[in-house]
């Protein structure tokens, strides 16, 4: 799974001091991750990412001064080549989809084991996002009204800053299906005949077109209402 | 010989109206200048002539129709006023009449004189009720110059008018006009009216003006009731229910045949018959006016509307021709019944304007007084009590009354629209305050419903925590202060806790209906700990069809059923692979779970004996299938154990899934 040999700049935060502790040791222990900062607050870690370029971020959503959802909209605008990973206790869809929606590609269960939790931080890096049933299921059905568009220019799509509504391709509509059907990520590439890794690339591309989609519903919201003009 | 004895109602003339006044005739004779709309002739060059010559002259009966073939000799002409009367008495003392009961009257004119810038033909014209006129013919200069057309029923009341020859009326040579009337003595007497003697245009002015009063005033009248009747009638085709609207009707047809004598020039059918119908016809409508009265206020007074209506019908046919009572005497009965239940009529309906105040009444009885009085005008001028120029006024009564008639129907018609608006309104009004109601019991179900929702949930996760998590923190807990805990386990038990709690989690997941997203969310969370565990899983997964039923509760039930499942094999198993499976069919949809474990004796584990501690065991799965109307099969061998879901497409609305998760 490492496909980078240089290692994983880490920025922490997580006001849960235990929790914190436990993070830090597990990304401390790991050789190839480094922990650049942990901190307990937005505002802090506003800070670091005024300072340092993470290659992570790990964010709690529930921060004493903000929601954690603040940082990671700052950060996906600030550098979008940092890969956001919402920490969560039971990774539950209306946590998540808001995650996603504000720039992140990925969320990591607190209970997760020691092993599994830096797995995850790796497997994010490396271009995959976790998805469950449930929210794939959730994404379908955001999806829904748009039309199909062919797979390739889906590929243009995420190269061009896209301002109308994104649809799914043909294959992120294929994945997003067999997700909800319970089929895991190897399972789905041998099914569309594809690798692993392109599957992952898929999710990692309806994270970023649910994030597209919600910004483009919030400017017609806020048209709507009159607070943004033409 | 009878024809004038019929028509009863008379008012003098415009022109003599300004000599003679008259004590009833003022604001009719006002209402018909307005009628008339400023029609008043002017005439200076018109010459009222009333100063004349008169000679009787008896003639045969079979003469009565014809002219006279020769002036009378020059002797025996007396000088008169006119208008002029002549008693019968009179009239018979003159000698030579005594045996005849028909006379020709001659009225010989004062000479006449054209005007000197007179350019046209003189012309003479006299109005008047004549009485029983059979011919009238004019002289001019010893010459027979005109007559009028004793066939035309209606003369009695017609205006007359003869045209001088051009030839006779040179400018400034005196004319001779003599006019001769052939009468039928009788009651009444005989006589000649005044003569306007003038410019044939000024003349035709006159007489037009004169026309107007006598003939086409009442038959534009009795046409314009016909057509409001009809009106009427058409109404009542749609509103069945209201009689006022036919009696209406009725009562402007029975005028208009009334109305016939007064301006038809012939009889139509049956001369008797006519006649019979002409006057029997007030008995009718004064009937009809005390029936619509009443009606009008839904009242019935029903000895009363028998009785007159006994004397109408009555009447009506006693006098039939040819059943004896014809002739004269029945003639004058006639008018004494018809007036008696004309006066009931009026009284009858002024006492109850009087007693009800209703203002249909007042008018009706207003209408009707008018008619009475201009009936009482009328009968005076038939028998030449007040002399015979005037003009019979029943007619323009009748407008009157048919006025009160109109002003009754519709103000009852303004009142039926009336109701009916306010009947919508106090609908709508209804109609609105019954929405209103229905928003605010609504909107109380609605509140009492989610209040029952959240108080279901409540007892759910209530429930939830007593039975699951709060009693295995508990266990665990009091195990760790007992110090009977390895630090591996207590992780085990708060591991399981945790693992419950996510169950619960996912059973909110918005999967809706679809069950293969329940299990996919299961595979999710499990996945892990079972490669972690070194066991295979296969998905052999289909599509399968929405249940309606799954609901957070059932989905939990479910979940719970197969993590058992799961976590029974993991601990006790030994298994290598897991297969899970689902398969559908038209009643039901099923959950395979198949493991290549060792196996137990199901036989051996009945009830809740499953020695697997903490309440978990077959029976449990059983009794959680059981609330989701599902049925588990288990069939375990050497080789491995089969776990199978049975869940029905459709619940029966019975099944409380909602409790005892």
């Amino acid at each position: 799974m490492l496909l980078s040999m240089a290692a994983i700049g880490v920025l922490l935060v997580e006001d849960d001091v235990k929790f914190r502790r436990a993070f830090a040791a597990r990304i401390e222990a790991a050789p190839d991750m480094t922990l650049l900062a942990a901190v307990g607050t937005v505002a802090a870690g506003l800070a670091e990412l005024e300072n340092r370029t993470p290659n992570v971020l790990l964010v709690d959503l529930d921060l004493p001064d903000r929601r954690g959802t603040e940082l990671i909209r700052y950060c996906a605008a600030k550098c979008p080549t940092v890969d956001v990973m919402v920490v969560t206790v039971f990774g539950d869809e209306k946590n998540v989809i808001e995650s996603i929606e504000s720039g992140a590609t990925g969320y990591l269960l607190k209970d997760s084991g020691p092993e599994h939790f830096v797995e995850q931080i790796r497997l994010l890096h490396a271009g995959g996002s976790p998805i469950s049933p449930s929210i794939a299921r959730q994404l379908l059905a955001r999806f829904r009204g748009a039309p199909r568009v062919p797979d390739a220019e889906s590929d243009r799509l995420e190269a061009s800053s896209v301002s109308s509504v994104p649809a799914l391709s043909e294959r992120e509509h294929s994945v997003l299906t067999l997700v909800t059907k319970g089929f895991t990520f190897p399972e789905i590439a041998e099914l569309l005949d594809v690798s692993q890794h392109t599957v992952m690339t898929y999710v990692k591309r309806i994270y970023r077109k649910l994030r597209v989609s919600s910004k483009t519903e919030a400017v017609y919201e806020a048209r709507k209402m009159g607070i943004l003009r033409d | 010989m009878r024809r004038a004895r019929w028509g009863y109602c008379a008012i003098e003339t415009v022109t003599r109206s300004r000599s003679k006044g008259g004590w009833l005739g003022a604001p009719v004779a006002l209402a018909i200048a307005l009628l008339a709309a400023g029609c008043a002739p002017r005439t200076p060059d018109v010459q009222r002539v009333t100063t004349a010559e008169v000679y009787f002259e008896p003639i045969d009966a079979g003469d009565v129709r014809r002219p006279a073939i020769a002036m009378p000799q020059a002797s025996g002409w007396q000088r008169v006023t006119l208008p002029y009367a002549e008693s019968r008495r009179d009239v018979l003392g003159v000698p030579g009449t005594a045996a005849s009961q028909h006379v020709r009257l001659w009225v010989r004119l004062p000479p006449q004189i054209a005007p000197t810038e007179a350019l046209q033909p003189l012309a003479v014209h006299y109005s008047a009720y004549m009485g029983p006129i059979v011919a009238a013919n004019v002289y001019l200069d010893g010459e027979r110059v005109g007559g009028i057309d004793p066939d035309v029923s209606s003369n009695w009341n017609r205006p007359t008018m003869f045209l001088l020859p051009p030839q006779a009326t040179r400018v400034g040579h005196p004319v001779q006009v003599v006019l001769a009337f052939n009468c039928v003595v009788g009651a009444l007497p005989c006589g000649a009216p005044s003569v306007h003697v003038g410019p044939q245009r000024e003349i035709e002015r006159l007489y037009e003006w004169q026309r107007l009063l006598r003939i086409d005033g009442p038959r534009i009248g009795s046409i314009a009731m016909l057509m409001l009747g009809g009106f009427a009638l058409l109404f009542w085709f749609g509103r069945r229910r209201e009689v006022v609207y036919p009696l209406f009707a009725l009562a402007s047809l029975i005028w208009a045949l009334r109305t016939l004598h007064y301006h038809l020039a012939f009889y139509p059918g049956s001369y008797d018959w006519f006649w019979w119908m002409t006057v029997n016809s007030m008995s009718w409508l004064m009937v009809v006016v005390y029936v619509f009265a009443f009606r009008l206020h839904d009242e019935r007074h029903r000895y009363i509307e028998r009785g007159l209506l006994a004397l109408a019908v009555g009447w009506s046919i006693a006098s039939m021709p040819g059943l004896g009572l014809n002739g004269w005497t029945p003639g004058y009965l006639t008018h004494v019944v018809q007036t008696a239940i004309g006066i009931a009529v009026t009284v009858l309906i002024s006492i109850s304007s009087l007693r009800s105040g209703s203002r249909e009444h007042l008018l009706l009885a207003v209408g009707l007084w008018i008619c009475i009085g201009l009936g009482i005008h009328d009968m005076l001028l038939q028998g030449w009590y007040i002399g015979f120029e005037r003009a019979f006024l029943m007619p323009y009564g009748a407008m009157f009354l048919f006025a009160a008639f109109l002003y009754a129907i519709v103000r009852r018609y303004a009142a039926a629209i009336a109701e009916v608006e306010h009947v919508n309104a106090s609908l709508e009004q209804r109609l609105t305050q019954r929405q209103a109601e229905l928003a605010v019991s609504y909107e109380k179900l609605r509140l009492i419903e989610r209040q029952q929702a959240e108080t279901a949930e409540r007892q759910r996760l209530m429930r939830e925590m007593h039975d699951g998590l709060g009693s295995s923190l508990m266990s665990t807990l009091v195990m760790v202060e007992q110090g009977s805990f390895a630090q591996a386990d207590v992780a085990q038990a708060l591991r399981e806790c945790v693992d419950d709690l996510k169950l619960t989690i996912d059973s909110l997941e918005p999967i809706g209906d679809d069950l293969l997203t329940l299990l996919a969310t299961l595979r999710y969370r499990v996945g892990s700990r079972l490669e972690a565990a070194g066991i295979k899983l296969e998905w052999r997964v289909t599509d399968l069809p929405p249940l309606p039923w799954l609901n957070p509760t059932s989905s939990l039930h479910v979940l719970r059923i197969l993590q058992e499942s799961l976590t029974n094999i993991v601990k006790h198993a030994d298994a290598k692979t897991i297969r899970i499976e689902t398969a559908a069919d038209n009643d039901s949809v099923v959950v395979r779970v198949t493991d290549d474990g060792r196996g137990f004796d199901v036989a051996c584990m009945p009830g809740g004996a499953t020695g697997q501690g903490g309440g978990r065991g077959l029976l449990n799965l059983r009794r959680r299938s059981a609330q989701i109307g599902g049925q588990i099969d288990i069939t375990s061998s050497a080789r491995g154990t089969v776990v199978e879901l049975r869940l029905p497409r459709q619940q029966a609305d019975d099944l409380e899934i909602d409790k005892n998760v």
